[in-house]
């Protein structure tokens, strides 16, 4: 039976490869969602070391949030305090989010190659919405873009990529957030999988609803 | 066809909703303290550190490309040469 989680306990039982998939009601994550044929607009990766606390690695245009990797407050490329991040998603953004658990075996070698990758691509400014579009249609085409400006959906599929997850037979910015969902298909390497949607439930009541389905 | 893929099928996954069918798999317990945003940096930092300094050392001939390997090669003999004679 599918219940929902609460965000505590989706921080608690969240580890490292999870995906987080966020839906929001506004014109841009429509746009994202419309232009990318999918339903979800913004996409995250669990980051859970050793005894630290859950951390979030993703691209966003905000910069609200401490980068706990550079110690700074940036746009683009970051690693978040998985909690806070959802929080901030949740409340400010008023996005709806839901859990994708990873079931793989994560070796020291894989966290090695995420933590590689995390110092290597912190700090990455976000592109703008129409270079972004630009991007995404690059990737389309299979032609590798500008590594300076990489977004939600390319930094993890990049992160999955160097741990030896994904193929890297297409480059980064060919996935957009909807091939993270499950009603796409991606395939995985190493015999690893991804759960179903797991939602995860906010402290505050559903943003105002926007006339679009929702279910 | 999976179940969602419907959407995607028709390009109209983007006005579709998220079944939220998953089932949460349980993980075995994590040892976890309180951290504070620079321990949590300082720790970071520190085990990115401890993979550089893990890296196997390149040889310089593997991490040379070729033309390089062959000047060296060349050089290598020459000098060997001056040796004997």
């Amino acid at each position: 039976m599918a219940e929902p989680l609460s965000l505590a306990d989706a921080v608690e039982l969240t580890r490292t490869g999870d995906l987080w998939l966020f839906r929001g009601p506004s014109a841009a994550d429509h746009a994202i969602r419309v232009f990318t044929n999918s339903p979800v607009n913004h996409v995250g990766m669990a980051v859970v070391l050793e005894d630290l606390p859950p951390l979030m690695w993703h691209a966003e245009l905000g910069h609200s949030q401490l980068d706990v990797w550079s110690g700074t407050y940036h746009r683009g490329v970051q690693l978040h305090d998985l909690r806070g991040a959802a929080i901030t998603w949740m409340e400010r953004y008023h996005q709806s989010v839901w859990l994708r658990q990873l079931h793989a075996e994560v070796t020291p070698e894989m966290e090695d190659a995420l933590l590689t990758e995390i110092a290597r691509e912190d700090g990455t400014p976000f592109p703008a919405i129409l270079a972004l579009a630009g991007r995404w249609a690059k990737g389309r085409i299979r032609r590798p873009a500008d590594v300076e400006a990489s977004y939600c959906a390319e930094v993890v599929a990049g992160t999955y990529q160097a741990m030896g997850l994904l193929a890297d037979n297409r480059p980064a910015n060919w996935y957009d957030p909807g091939r993270f969902w499950s009603g796409d298909h991606l395939e995985l390497l190493q015999g690893a999988r991804l759960g179903e949607e797991i939602t995860v439930l906010g402290a505050l009541p559903e943003p105002p609803r926007t006339g679009l389905r929702r279910r | 066809m999976r179940k969602h893929s419907a959407w995607k099928f028709v390009g109209l996954a983007g006005l579709a909703g998220v079944a939220a069918t998953g089932v949460a798999v349980v993980r075995s317990e994590r040892r976890r303290r309180a951290y504070t945003p620079d321990d949590v940096r300082i720790r970071l930092h520190q085990r990115v550190a401890a993979i550089a300094d893990a890296a196997p050392v390149v040889s310089l001939s593997a991490a040379q490309p070729e033309r390089f390997r062959r000047v060296r090669r060349i050089v290598g003999k020459s000098f060997q040469l001056v040796r004997r004679g």
